[in-house]
């Protein structure tokens, strides 16, 4: 069974911005003048809860919110309506507490002393934590056989790479064993090979600490490949929020057939097809020797179709690739909806 | 109870620490600092000589006493110096502030700290090249009172510690301005005329003199210079007292400020 390791209430934050008026005039009027205030919601009365051991992952575009969450989350911004309890504890009231049992890794701003070697950067967070001496050294020298950092160890910060500062950074974030982990935009920037790592990084963690992970990423292979819990967010509300794969289940409508043609089908005409199955939609793509159809899988008989473009395409199929709507696909056209009901609204 | 005071003096320590051996890493950062400070000190005596020509002496200075007066002046301003307000502007500016928030540790002590450490590893590095450099040029008498330098350096130690309350408090400053180069200019020519570094207190008017006396900054140079100074036990102590006032008092308000501070702390985006 799994607890609620986090349960956020009508969550609101909003920022005011102050109105500079233009120009130099403008700007002498900014000096006499109060400036008109506005306020922004960044995040909009929204509700959720994290369960223990789970990882959620927190998306949506950019100016959507996640990351004033994720500050709410971890104590440095306190909400200006509604209430959070993470682990029993007011995150930005009981901060100094709360922050113990947390691990932060952002991908943008390394927590490593940029002028430090790893090491004493690492030690010195031991000290922060008060970690027991004998046991911080034991997780540490597992870790750095475990990851292979040995050589990174007595490098100053500065020198690292970006691949080797996200790991040195990771491993930093949880020295402490936090029982949450926020991973705001771990891997931004990193080339793939340094990306793989890195996920293979974060499993471990999950499954050598047990930990509840929350997760900000703009790439959608990484919340594939790690996250169990979504909750999309736009314009600072939740559109969505459940499992992965409910989300697949209640989204994905759209599947494709790519058929691959020895020749190009120069006479082809798919409306006939497209009207019989109801397909979405059928493209021509390469001069004519590639043909994409999109249809929801649920709605038509799959082996019928098939078996008439075999008969279609006779001697001539060099290759059929089937596909399901990705997950980029799925949350686009969950963000289009979205927007199109604000503007109908 | 001891446990939890341990992990907090251990935790502290570490940031000394670790600024202290900063200090000796960058060495010669460190060293060309001091280069300025004794043009600035030459400078000022050569200026005093000339004034004191053909007077012996001026408001109880005579041309050695101030020339040691001066030296000393050079040594706390070499030790005192920081760079914190312009840090936490930046920390602020750049969403940096997120980094240190996110840690067990009190955002103003890890700056008050830093700069113990720092100022600690001047004193180390720093305080002897002058002392030498002013022993040899310009024939400065050090008599060795243990007392007297043993108040002095604790009289230091607090000097310190105003003196990087002050920053933190200006760069706390931030959290409402954004860009305090007027501010931080302010500071330093304000800093510069009433803690006494570039001529002893007693030099000025009643009403400048009057006005010292509730800013913190006689604390920062003029005080500990009077602690070395002044052999009666009873004042030096005082003089201690006064420091530790102005320790605590800019202590409360940068704690509010920070309370306030962190209460409308707008990091958006990023």
């Amino acid at each position: 069974m799994t607890d609620d390791i986090i349960s956020a209430t009508n969550l609101s934050k909003t920022y005011k911005v102050y109105l500079n008026k233009k120009g130099i005039i403008g700007n002498i009027k900014n000096i006499f003048i109060r400036r008109e205030k506005i306020n922004i919601a960044a995040v909009d009365n929204i509700s959720f809860i994290i369960k223990s051991n789970s990882v959620t992952g927190l998306l949506g575009p950019n100016g959507a919110g996640k990351t004033t969450i994720i500050k709410m989350l971890t104590g440095i911004l306190s909400p200006t309506d509604g209430t959070i309890k993470s682990m029993g504890l007011n995150p930005f009231s009981d901060r100094k507490k709360y922050v113990k049992n947390i691990g932060v890794c952002l991908g943008q701003k390394p927590q490593l002393w940029w002028d430090l070697p790893v090491i004493e950067s690492y030690k010195m967070l031991s000290k922060i934590y008060s970690l027991e001496e004998d046991s911080f050294n034991k997780y540490l020298n597992y870790l750095i056989k475990k990851w292979n950092l040995e050589d990174l160890l007595f490098k100053p910060v500065r020198k690292l790479s970006l691949g080797q500062l996200s790991r040195c950074n990771l491993i930093a974030s949880i020295l402490h064993k936090p029982k949450l982990l926020f991973l705001d935009e771990p891997t931004l920037g990193l080339d793939i090979y340094y990306k793989n790592i890195f996920l293979e990084m974060i499993k471990e963690i999950k499954k050598d600490l047990n930990t509840t992970i929350i997760l900000t990423s703009h790439n959608l292979y990484e919340i594939e490949e790690l996250c169990n819990n979504i909750i999309l967010i736009d314009k600072g509300k939740i559109i969505f929020s459940d499992t992965l794969q409910t989300l697949k289940n209640m989204y994905e409508k759209e599947n494709e057939i790519i058929l691959i043609l020895s020749k190009p089908a120069n006479d082809f005409d798919g409306n006939q097809l497209k009207e019989k199955y109801n397909l979405f939609n059928i493209e021509k793509l390469d001069n004519n020797s590639k043909i994409k159809i999109s249809f929801d899988k649920k709605k038509i008989n799959l082996e019928n179709l098939i078996s008439d473009l075999l008969v279609l395409f006779k001697n001539n199929i060099k290759d059929i690739v089937f596909s399901n709507s990705s997950l980029e696909k799925i949350i686009q056209n969950i963000l289009i909806k979205d927007h199109s009901n604000n503007i109908d609204r | 109870m001891i446990k939890l005071l341990k992990n907090k003096l251990e935790k502290y320590f570490s940031i000394i620490k670790i600024n202290f051996s900063k200090v000796l890493v960058y060495k010669y950062s460190f060293l060309i600092e001091i280069i300025s400070l004794l043009f600035q000190f030459t400078a000022s005596t050569y200026i005093w000589k000339y004034i004191l020509e053909n007077s012996p002496q001026i408001k109880n200075y005579s041309i050695s006493s101030l020339t040691n007066y001066l030296l000393f002046s050079t040594i706390i301003k070499s030790i005192t110096q920081n760079t914190t307000s312009m840090d936490i502007e930046k920390d602020i500016r750049t969403g940096n502030i997120y980094n240190f928030l996110i840690l067990p540790i009190d955002y103003i002590y890890l700056y008050l700290f830093r700069d113990i450490g720092l100022s600690l590893g001047r004193i180390f590095l720093n305080s002897w090249l002058i002392i030498i450099y002013g022993v040899v040029f310009f024939d400065i008498n050090i008599c060795f009172n243990i007392l007297n330098y043993s108040l002095f350096f604790i009289s230091i130690i607090f000097s310190i510690i105003i003196y990087s309350e002050i920053s933190i408090l200006i760069g706390l400053l931030s959290f409402w301005t954004i860009s305090q180069n007027g501010l931080r200019y302010a500071n330093s020519v304000i800093s510069a005329f009433f803690s006494g570094s570039l001529i002893p207190l007693d030099f000025y008017p009643d009403i400048l003199k009057n006005i010292s006396l509730f800013l913190p900054y006689r604390s920062i140079i003029y005080l500990p210079i009077s602690v070395l100074q002044t052999n009666t036990i009873y004042s030096n102590l005082f003089q201690l007292l006064i420091q530790f006032l102005w320790v605590s008092v800019l202590f409360f308000i940068n704690n509010k400020l920070k309370i306030k501070a962190f209460n409308s702390l707008e990091i958006v985006g990023g």
